[in-house]
């Protein structure tokens, strides 16, 4: 017993290497814990420093499997059986480094993922594929690995697993300038009614003559009106569903430019449930992209078009539904839901907003018809039916968009 | 046993005669918090018996429980203590012609009984033993807000600028709670004890209706069990809990039911699901007859 706290300081010293939030104080806590229980009661030596050591619930997880592994205890009957085939593999290949970055990564969860997938993820958009990536560097953890990620990942959020979704730099400067002329050139038909207006052409008279009450009658300041120039306001729907895999970076990486241009502007991702997201696109601290931590059921999952786009409606939409809102939609139409809901969706959609563009990835395969049930239910109510791929493509896109009134 | 003898035993024994079904990994963690003098995080979805494990522990151990519940927009002076100012003002106004100097005055408006104690200080000024602190659904509060209470748990101690500082005389027991909605901060985390609370398996489930409800038939209890494992499997916008639960079988029993069948479960729906859609997602299971071949 003399050696325990050497063994719990290198198991300590361990366990922080791997991410976990340990100080000296855990450390000390841990001994003086320690002395209160019977220590040959190997549950509630377990128990004690799970519950010292963890400080969140992905790190109990992975604090299981280091436990075990390192005061080479056998494991609990309950035990998760790809946790022992981690450790099994743990063994054979001693110390591995892509495991143990890996595991530091789900046991740190949101709290660093913005960071962590800034600097190390280059070009991975989403855990899914960083997985996918990952099992394809390291052939025999393939299996296990991936289990192990998604069961951590799933139990993160409740049932739901919590993912993220990055906003790719690359081709990120003319994809902004693209923004900036896309909100330009949208064209928006003046009120004719004059204003106060700076820029204005016409004199005020009457404001002029009051304001000249200031100068002792002296007319010194012209008060000018005008048309103001009425701007659209932007509705974003990205559908997230995993068919979209190839397009959803791209389409979000447009929302994140305009976010930046205009804050007329409110993002929603989808895949079976809808989420808004403006929030965490416009929280790119410390200069980096903003990365969004979405769940399964708004990203990586089927899709219910319908159903989504109708709670878009039933909730926001006496908010954000007016007149000057042009409302985009990407996604590829596959719908695995109730397709009334669509129609239902669409239709207050085109009645209550000015304009419906529906970006469709598929449209770029030559022979695509839009014969899939969803979209030949939507397309009735929309407006421009395209596809928009490059900053080029969104520039383009502008010219199309008319304001109805 | 050392582990027994320090009184683990014994919080058992009372969680039980209360009702409330625990498992070792929260016992050890009400031990810890004990020993250790820390407070504790307990996460864990809505509706586990989060909040029960504080006010169990307070009657455990026979000592005051004091219950701070977080908001959007909670600040320091609702959580800490607050200058009456009415009183003060009407104080003012009653003594303005008794001739007493400024410096009087102001000693005795800014006196005790002007203060009131919001429950951060409460439970410093516990005089007889250790109160149970309760800081519920941290993750509700601002960041702000989550800065200001490190500062108050580190020391134990908080500066009145004309009272003094005040400084615990017994050290409360904390237990905070969080849904997980918001991220809370690694320094809170670490200064913390962590537990995670989940849906009780099936047969914690079963002890635990029958625990709360002495009456319930052993039958009904397994079937509800059963039935809830399998709604929360469900791809719910709000999945219910053991409060849900628990709720769901009260009513059964008032309604004189021995055993679940469509009706009883139609009429009773509402007991547990919360959400429309939920509704129809659990309905349509009922209908087709999944739910209810057990």
């Amino acid at each position: 017993m003399s050696h325990l706290p050497e063994y719990v300081v290198a198991f300590c010293r361990c366990l922080r290497q791997n991410g976990f939030l340990i100080g000296f104080k855990e450390e000390e806590d841990t001994l003086v814990a320690l002395q209160s229980i019977d220590m040959s009661n190997q549950e509630q030596f377990h128990l004690v420093l799970k519950t010292i050591l963890c400080s969140s619930k992905e790190e109990q997880a992975v604090f299981d499997q280091w436990f075990y592994q390192f005061f080479k205890l056998e494991q609990e009957r309950e035990d998760p059986a790809f946790l022992k085939d981690l450790r099994k593999e743990g063994k054979q290949a001693g110390q591995h480094p892509v495991k143990a970055d890996q595991e530091r990564q789900t046991a740190r969860g949101q709290r660093e993922k913005a960071a962590a997938r800034q600097g190390g993820g280059k070009g991975r958009e989403s855990p899914g594929e960083e997985a996918a990536a990952l099992a394809a560097e390291k052939e025999p953890v393939k299996d296990s690995l991936g289990k192990a990620l998604n069961w951590l990942a799933a139990r993160a959020g409740g049932n739901q697993a919590q993912l993220t979704a990055p906003i790719s730099p690359s081709q990120l400067e003319s994809m902004e300038a693209s923004a900036k002329v896309f909100i330009k050139n949208i064209e928006i038909k003046q009120s004719r009614r004059l204003s106060i207006n700076k820029k204005g052409t016409v004199l005020h008279g009457r404001r002029t003559m009051r304001r000249s009450l200031q100068t002792g009658g002296l007319p010194i300041k012209r008060v000018l009106t005008g048309r103001t120039k009425e701007k659209a306001s932007f509705v974003l729907l990205c559908d997230g569903s995993r068919s979209m895999e190839a397009y959803r970076g791209k389409f979000l990486q447009f929302a994140y430019a305009l976010a930046k241009h205009t804050r007329r502007v409110e993002v929603f991702t989808f895949s079976t449930r809808l989420r808004k997201v403006t929030e965490q696109i416009g929280e790119g601290r410390d200069g980096k992209l903003p990365t969004l931590i979405v769940q399964g059921s708004e990203w990586g999952g089927g899709t219910r078009i319908g159903e989504s786009l109708s709670s878009f409606v039933d909730q926001y939409g006496p908010r954000l539904l007016r007149r000057d809102t042009v409302v985009m939609i990407a996604s590829d139409g596959l719908d695995t839901g109730d397709i009334s809901h669509l129609q239902w969706a669409m239709s207050e959609l085109k009645r209550r907003s000015s304009a419906v563009v529906w970006l469709n990835p598929l449209l770029s395969m030559p022979d695509y018809k839009p014969e899939a049930q969803g979209m030949k239910k939507a397309l009735p109510y929309i407006d421009i039916f395209t596809e928009a791929q490059s900053p080029e493509a969104f520039r383009q896109l502008a010219k199309q968009i008319s304001i109805r009134r | 046993m050392r582990f027994i003898n320090t009184g683990m035993t014994s919080i058992e024994e009372v969680f039980r005669q209360n009702g409330y079904i625990t498992d070792r990994p929260i016992v050890t963690a009400l031990h810890l918090v004990r020993t250790l003098q820390k407070p504790l995080l307990i996460e864990g979805p809505a509706g586990v018996g989060k909040t029960e494990i504080a006010k169990v522990l307070a009657q455990s151990l026979n000592t005051r429980f004091i219950r701070l519940q977080c908001y959007e927009g909670l600040d320091a002076a609702n959580a800490l203590y607050e200058w009456n100012y009415a009183k003060q003002i009407l104080h003012i106004q009653m003594t303005e012609n008794s001739g007493s100097s400024l410096s009087e005055k102001e000693a005795s408006i800014f006196s005790e009984p002007f203060l009131l104690s919001r429950p951060l200080l409460q439970a410093l000024r516990e005089e007889d033993a250790s109160p149970v602190l309760l800081i519920d659904e941290v993750d509700r509060a601002d960041e702000e807000f989550e800065a200001f209470l490190l500062e108050a748990l580190a020391e134990y101690q908080i500066t009145i600028p004309e009272l003094g500082t005040i400084k615990a005389k017994h050290r409360p027991y904390v237990i905070l709670t969080s849904n997980r909605t918001r991220e809370l901060s690694d320094a809170l985390r670490r200064r913390c004890l962590y537990q995670w609370v989940d849906y009780p398996d099936f047969e914690k489930e079963t002890a635990i209706l029958q625990a709360r409800l002495p009456g319930i038939d052993k039958q009904l209890a397994d079937q509800i069990a059963r039935l809830m494992k399998e709604v929360r499997s469900m791809p719910l916008s709000k999945v219910p809990g053991v409060a849900e639960s628990i709720d769901w079988a009260e009513a059964l029993i008032h309604m004189h039911q021995k055993e679940l069948n469509k009706e009883a479960i139609y009429e009773t729906l509402g007991c547990f699901i919360k959400d429309k859609e939920d509704w129809e997602t659990v309905s349509r299971e009922i209908e087709e007859g999944t739910l209810l071949n057990l």
